[in-house]
């Protein structure tokens, strides 16, 4: 995870998806233990309390669930639910600025068409 | 904890060091005191430590004055580089400290000393600038009262001391929150830190607002020159600077759609201060931020 101060993405929402992001690369397992807050604050040099705001969004999100006294873990389906959440965004984060960029350098649409194929066999 | 200033100017000679400052701290948050040097910030924090006393005005400290207040003296802690520590070594400093302050805790200040690796045995007045700064943290840090002050507390430290320091003092608040002021010019080390951000300029206070707050009131587009333009008409700019055809424009208020072909990114708190503290003119100012 990177904490960038001069994004327009809040801190704490840059925490929540810095952690998602760890869970579906598999950092963290399903029932695994993930950092404590005071890690995290410590870690990236925020305050607990933005730490703490973007755990709660994921703990909302049934992602992560606390165990008293011994800390937080990631839920089982888990990495199914982000899945699902992610692919909704994922035209809006992915495919547009994709096509924007391949605007602005003059590639065709047909080339465009050939090299996601071509990703995609990769 | 309730502390508040009231009114607070303090004049040395003909000199108005602070002019009629009025804030309040009450919550276990940490609190960024920024200004520029001479902007008056350790007089302000030295007064409310009860080291000098306010030319006018007042500071309570749970309703009652901070003025020879011992009660008050007990539950602030104040670390600024004029601390003195007389020729004592560490090891003797440590002990006065854990009488004066009730919470203090020894074995964990001995335990900080250890990992800064200071040398307990040496006089005060032979160590370095940057061990100075690590003795007086280590202090503050195990001082757990429920005021902290600490004046530029990185000072002569060199980048690995820095770092843990702020995971100590990261580590210590998260435990046990306390009001913590910091006041420091590397802003850029400390801005994820700060709940709350006040900022003083000239004597006067400018700013008192939660860091959120005030960085939600700006925000900054980059791009080709003639687009920047075309967007920043009518808009209240505070800072731009261009390199080569690249112009980037920091804007107060809220960020309105850009076209796509200019990047918009967030104002960074080191970016706003230097912009709110400026007092070049503006034409002066195109070549900052």
């Amino acid at each position: 995870m990177k904490i960038d101060f001069q994004s327009q993405t809040p801190i704490f929402l840059q925490v929540q998806q810095g952690l998602e992001d760890e869970i579906l690369s598999g950092i963290y397992g399903e029932e695994e233990q993930i950092p404590s807050i005071t890690e995290l604050a410590s870690s990236y040099k925020i305050n607990p309390a933005t730490a703490l705001k973007g755990i709660n969004l994921l703990v909302d999100a049934g992602i992560v669930y606390k165990r008293r006294g011994i800390g937080m873990f990631v839920a089982a389906g888990a990495v199914q639910k982000l899945k699902e959440k992610r692919q909704e965004d994922f035209f809006k984060q992915y495919v547009l600025p994709l096509v924007q960029e391949a605007k602005r350098l003059n590639i065709e649409p047909q080339k465009l068409r050939e090299w996601i194929e071509r990703g995609l066999s990769e | 904890m309730n502390l508040s200033c009231h009114n607070l100017t303090k004049r040395f000679g003909e000199n108005i060091v602070l002019n009629d400052i009025n804030f309040t701290l009450d919550q276990p948050k940490i609190y960024g005191l920024l200004g520029r040097n001479g902007a008056g910030k350790t007089t302000l924090l030295r007064m409310i430590a009860n080291y000098i006393q306010p030319t006018q005005g007042e500071i309570l400290f749970d309703g009652k004055s901070v003025w020879e207040n011992e009660q008050a003296q007990r539950q602030i802690f104040l670390a600024t580089e004029s601390s003195c520590f007389f020729d004592l070594n560490a090891e003797k400093i440590i002990r006065i400290m854990s009488k004066a302050y009730p919470n203090f805790n020894t074995e964990q200040c001995l335990h900080y000393a250890k990992r800064f690796e200071l040398d307990l045995k040496k006089s005060t007045t032979k160590l370095s600038t940057g061990y100075k700064s690590v003795l007086r943290v280590i202090l503050a840090l195990s001082a757990h009262t429920p005021l902290l002050l600490l004046d530029e507390p990185t000072l002569g430290m060199d980048a690995f001391h820095r770092e843990l320091f702020y995971k100590l003092l990261i580590e210590s608040y998260s435990e046990s929150p306390s009001c913590i002021v910091l006041s420091t010019h590397l802003i850029g080390e400390v801005e994820g830190l700060l709940e709350n951000v006040i900022i003083i300029d000239h004597g006067k206070l400018l700013i008192d607002e939660s860091a959120e707050n005030l960085l939600s009131q700006g925000y900054c587009v980059s791009g080709k020159i003639s687009e920047v333009d075309d967007y920043c008409s009518g808009k209240h700019i505070i800072g731009e600077n261009t390199v080569g055809g690249l112009k980037t424009a920091a804007i107060m208020g809220t960020h309105e759609d850009a076209p796509a072909s200019l990047d918009v990114t967030g104002l960074s708190l080191q970016q706003l201060f230097v912009q709110l503290v400026g007092n070049e003119n503006p034409s002066e100012k195109e070549t900052r931020l």
